[in-house]
């Protein structure tokens, strides 16, 4: 019987000849792996070609094809990697890590992880820098927008700006002095006092004004414009009323907050004194070491009891249309070389010494002191992440494929059995598809036939609308239907006091329609809506970026990396079981494996098993276990625990303490100060040394995680900062969220339906056989459907407080 | 969409040319005046006939044609502004009309909201309100311009016939251009002051009165220059950028495109 994998016998080489060849086989395997050690590309190549040559002299025990497979791994070929390692398991069944490693090249030959979605390729600057109106294509046949408020309207409208104007300067006042003694006690009064105190909302206000005023850092020099675009352009008249496909002419500064311009910064010190890139500072301990020592999952993960699974892949959903980085390839630049300890299990697996991560593509334009970075995707609530960062990518999810050039009618966007259209590589086609997976799949899906289901309705109202009029405005309506659910309903779930519950309904409602209408009743322009942020609402109001252009900033990136709360199994669970069916592991159900299953599963029953299961908290030591030994597109092995200290690092943003002083908040003084366990604590001395340097060296991804001090339930204190100021800024920036929400842009259709939206109803209106589960039994869809308040009340904490639904 | 009679600099061919109506005018006579009867035949243009007329197209389509420095999408054209409509009556008449326009004829465009080549006291006004002054600063500021510079006409400044002040830093020389020496002198002892490329008013103020003795209207029109920087950076700060745009022309096209502030 011929060995697989090996030449054959009687054409091959001899048994002779092979015991002769056999220190030279022993002297090519220690060089190959020298050569997988060194990591560069040119090294793999090398040891590719001569394990090739190898394999001619015959491989009784599997080792050359196991170093084949290992070399094509680390090339990401996981096609070949996959063929060379059946056969080296044929030789040897009993390698452990060799079944791993095989396992995992299926998997990602299944999920396709080697196909980066489309660009790659650097930011150009120069391109950047030419006129807005050059990245746009116009709305065809558009009607003209109904006229202005009468004289009525216009003096109520003042009567409403000059009441507000009024309340705004007391209020002012009165957040002042409850600030009064400086915003470091503030913080730490707000967190001592109970939920429902005044005192407490009054201080978050204070807060968030001081924020405002002496936070907000633009990383563009001043004078510029954003991405330095030429001055003394002419505003395209038709951006004045729909949103553009890459975020450019939403203000009258041509680039803010659009696709491809830089992150802005937070912190009280000027950014280019403070910012520098310490991936590779040796004062610091290594980023995989602190990974395991704290992000990496000990035992069970850590359940948050009154959230389901929905809850993170919503905000996932939501970071990919505000937020990314682009990295740049491998390849194509110096990569980070982490060493490996003695002692770490990659070692064995993978035969390798240190772990590589690509750089993240820093702004080569030079003119700051300090680096910076772009987002590669726009900086507004617009659902970038379904229409799309660029015109062509919107012109193309609006394409039937059959009819290339031809845009849908009626506004729509293209879908396929319901379900979003793959392209030729298996690919899901949506507006963003980075780092896809299964939960992704689903709210993409979701968001997508609610634009459908909003342009049906305004084509029954206004049926002569054309394709392009229909599909800009129904995008102004989903993408509202969007902010509400998550301010409204997303937020108060992960923080569930009342404190939060009401200031985000005031946000979009004002507060006083929150404080007298109950939650369903509410609606954001309202009789009580007079120009005031907080007492009628931000929704509506006028914008102001507070003197800073708007986009997410660097310190809003880092508080969102939310790992900790992925789950490491998809707990199938189809509508009207009433058990666990199996669980699916996430590896499985990321990039192209997740449409593959969403289409075996269906989405109704995906959605269940998300409704049903418990979102992990995000806390230490929780990462999923997938998540700290995975391929992603350009490292086939790399630790996502060990990347978000990493990026924290190389981007410049402050390490733990440093980042809490920035915010105005006091530094802690000793690692006790997290309230975390003693454990974990002798752990960070042991890690990052004892006393005031130890606590200076951690890393603000572990503080944050190690933080048990939650006051406010979901977040640690330092995530809350952020929030508290980026929640709502990021309403306050967007004139389709202030000036312009109402009839005259969203029409009347489109105002009555964000008002009456709920994340329940619309999960019901694409999938009425939910209707059927839990979701029937709780009132905010992100908590657990298991239960219902009165069977647990701790897993309904909105409800068991009576927000008012 | 009628294109307006454009300036143009063809950085290629190191040509000023006007560009009005699908024909290109150039300098022919070498009298630095261009004007209808100067047509630039194909002789003289070569290929970059069709590239000044998209460039045109592309730049009307684009800007505000008043502004000068607007680039055409391959960077090897340069607007130098739209003819205002008194430049306009000049170009079509028997002597033309100078083949590049003042810096000081650029930055007083700003306010010559419709081209005529006067600011009236409605232009002026929207002009300072453009820039982000209030009600009562506007007005202040229009009846200050309307009263030193526009007295001749009733409170309408003329822009070809404004009068350069007395005790002025020697920047602009009497025709309203740029005095290389004096602004490349005043430039380098500004870099020197500066740190990071910014300069307090403190600082600026300390470094022109070491140099010149200011008369009470350049005076005030530096503290204007000021408060327009303060508004738009947000704290007391001047950039080098700001005082080259200044003499370019294009600054209060710049502020009023809403740059903002950086720095806390």
């Amino acid at each position: 019987m011929q060995e697989p994998g090996l030449p054959g016998r009687d054409g091959g080489t001899s048994e002779s000849t092979r015991a002769g060849l056999g220190g030279d086989l022993v002297r090519v395997r220690e060089e190959a792996r020298r050569l997988v050690d060194t990591g560069d590309m040119a090294s793999l190549a090398r040891a590719l070609t001569i394990l090739t040559e190898a394999t001619v002299l015959g491989d009784a025990d599997g080792e050359t094809h196991h170093l084949l497979g290992l070399v094509q791994f680390l090339q990401e070929d996981y096609q070949a990697a996959q063929g060379n390692l059946e056969a080296a398991l044929v030789a040897r069944p009993d390698q452990e890590h060799w079944v791993v490693l095989l396992e995992r090249a299926r998997r990602n030959v299944i999920n396709r992880i080697a196909d980066a979605p489309e660009p790659t390729e650097r930011f150009d600057n120069r391109v950047l820098a030419q006129p807005a109106a050059t990245f746009l294509r116009e709305p065809v046949d558009v009607a003209p927008l109904p006229p202005p408020a009468g004289v009525g309207a216009r003096i109520a409208g003042a009567m409403r700006d000059a009441a507000g104007g009024v309340v705004e300067s007391v209020l002012r006042l009165v957040l002042a002095f409850a600030t009064r003694r400086g915003v470091a006690a503030a913080w730490q009064e707000t967190f001592a006092l109970p939920d429902g105190n005044i005192m407490r909302d009054l201080k978050l206000g204070g807060i968030r004004n001081w924020m405002n005023a002496h936070t907000l850092q633009s990383a563009y020099p001043i004078g510029r414009l954003v991405a330095n675009q030429p001055p003394g352009q002419q505003r395209p008249a038709w951006t004045e009323r729909f949103r553009t496909a890459n975020g450019m002419w939403t203000t009258d500064d041509p680039a803010e907050g659009a696709a491809g311009a830089r992150f802005q910064w937070q912190g009280t010190r000027p950014m280019a004194e403070i910012r520098v890139n310490r991936a590779t500072d040796p004062a610091l301990p290594n980023v995989r070491e602190v990974s395991r020592a704290f992000l990496h999952p000990r035992g069970e993960r850590i359940k948050a009891p009154f959230l389901n699974v929905l809850t993170i892949w919503w905000i996932q959903f939501q970071l990919h249309g505000w937020l990314n980085h682009r990295l740049a390839p491998i390849s194509d630049s110096a990569p980070y070389r982490v060493p490996l300890a003695p002692d770490d299990p990659l070692r064995e697996r993978y035969g390798l010494e240190a772990l590589t991560f690509s750089r993240t593509q820093a702004d080569a334009t030079n003119d700051q002191r300090c680096v910076v970075y772009q987002n590669e995707v726009t900086g507004w609530w617009d659902a970038s992440q379904i229409y799309g960062n660029d015109q062509r990518t919107q012109d193309l999810i609006r394409t039937d494929p059959r009819h290339p050039g031809v845009l849908l009618p009626g506004g729509r966007i293209y879908l396929e059995d319901g379900l979003l259209p793959r392209d030729e590589r298996g690919r899901e086609i949506s507006g963003f598809t980075r780092n896809w997976n299964i939960g992704l799949s689903v709210f993409h899906t979701l968001f997508v036939r609610e634009h459908n289901h909003v342009c049906h309705i305004l084509e029954q109202a206004y049926p002569r609308w054309s394709t392009d009029q229909l599909f800009h405005t129904a995008r102004l309506i989903t993408a509202a239907v969007m902010a509400k659910v998550h301010t409204v309903e997303w937020t108060p779930a992960v923080l569930p006091v009342r404190a939060i519950a009401l200031g985000m309904s005031a946000n979009w409602n004002g507060l006083i329609d929150a404080m007298v209408r109950p939650f369903g009743k509410r609606k954001a322009l309202n009789a009580f809506d007079i120009t005031s942020p907080i007492l009628g609402g931000i929704v509506g109001g006028r914008h102001s970026n507070h003197g800073v252009p708007n986009h997410f900033t660097e310190q809003f990136a880092e508080v969102y990396r939310l790992h900790a709360g992925i789950p490491d199994a998809l707990e199938f669970r189809p509508v009207g079981a009433d058990a666990l069916r199996e669980e699916i592991p996430i590896d499985r159900l990321r990039e192209q494996g997740a449409p593959v299953y969403l289409r075996k599963l269906g989405l109704p029953d995906v959605i269940n098993s998300f409704g049903y299961a418990h979102m992990p908290a995000l806390v230490n030591n929780n990462m999923p276990r997938f998540m700290v030994d995975m391929s992603v597109e350009g490292m086939p092995v790399t630790d996502l625990g060990a990347a978000d200290i990493l990026r924290a690092r190389e981007r410049g943003v402050p390490l733990y303490n440093e980042f809490r002083r920035q915010l105005g908040m006091a530094a802690i003084t000793s690692f006790e100060d997290l309230r975390c366990d003693a454990e974990t604590v002798a752990r960070l001395e042991q890690v990052y040394g004892r006393g005031h340097e130890g606590v200076e060296r951690l890393d603000l991804a572990v503080g944050m995680l190690c933080d048990r001090d939650l006051p406010l339930a979901g977040f640690d204190n330092v995530r809350f900062a952020i929030f508290l100021q980026i929640a709502t800024r990021r309403l306050e920036v967007d004139p389709f969220y202030c000036e312009k929400y109402n009839a005259r842009y969203y029409t009347q259709e489109g105002i009555d339906y964000i008002d009456r939206a709920n994340f329940k109803d619309m999960l019901l209106r694409h999938c009425p056989e939910l209707a059927r589960t839990g979701l029937a039994g709780v009132n905010n869809a992100f908590e657990p459907w298991g239960t219902t308040a009165a069977s647990a009340p701790e897993e309904h904490p909105l409800t068991a407080f009576a927000e008012r639904y | 969409m009628a294109i307006p009679a454009l300036r143009m600099f063809d950085l290629i061919a190191s040509r000023h040319v006007i560009v009005h109506a699908g024909r290109v005018y150039a300098d022919l006579d070498g009298d630095g005046r261009i004007g209808i009867r100067d047509e630039a035949g194909d002789h003289l243009l070569g290929p970059r006939r069709a590239p000044l007329l998209e460039a045109a197209a592309f730049i009307a389509r684009t800007y505000d044609v008043r502004m000068p420095g607007a680039a055409a999408l391959d960077g090897t054209i340069v607007s130098d502004g739209a003819l205002d409509a008194a430049e306009q009556r000049a170009f079509e008449s028997e002597a033309g009309t100078p083949r590049e326009r003042s810096r000081l004829a650029h930055h007083l465009s700003f306010f010559d909201r419709r081209n005529r080549g006067r600011i009236g006291f409605g232009d002026s006004y929207r002009g300072w309100r453009a820039l982000r002054f209030g009600i009562a600063a506007a007005l202040v500021q229009t009846a200050g311009t309307a009263l030193v510079f526009g007295r001749r006409h009733g409170g309408t400044i003329v822009i070809a016939e404004i009068d350069r002040p007395s005790g002025t830093t020697g920047v602009y020389d009497r025709q309203g251009n740029i005095d290389r020496a004096q602004w490349e002198a005043l430039r380098d002892a500004c870099a020197r002051a500066a740190t990071d490329g910014v300069l307090t008013t403190g600082r600026l103020r300390a470094v022109i009165a070491a140099r010149s003795r200011l008369g009470r209207v350049p005076a005030r029109q530096f503290e204007t220059f000021f408060r327009v920087c303060r508004m738009a950076n947000g704290r007391d700060a001047v950039t080098l950028d700001q005082l080259a745009w200044l003499y370019d022309g294009t600054l209060l096209y710049r502020v009023a495109a809403r740059p903002h502030a950086s720095v806390p």
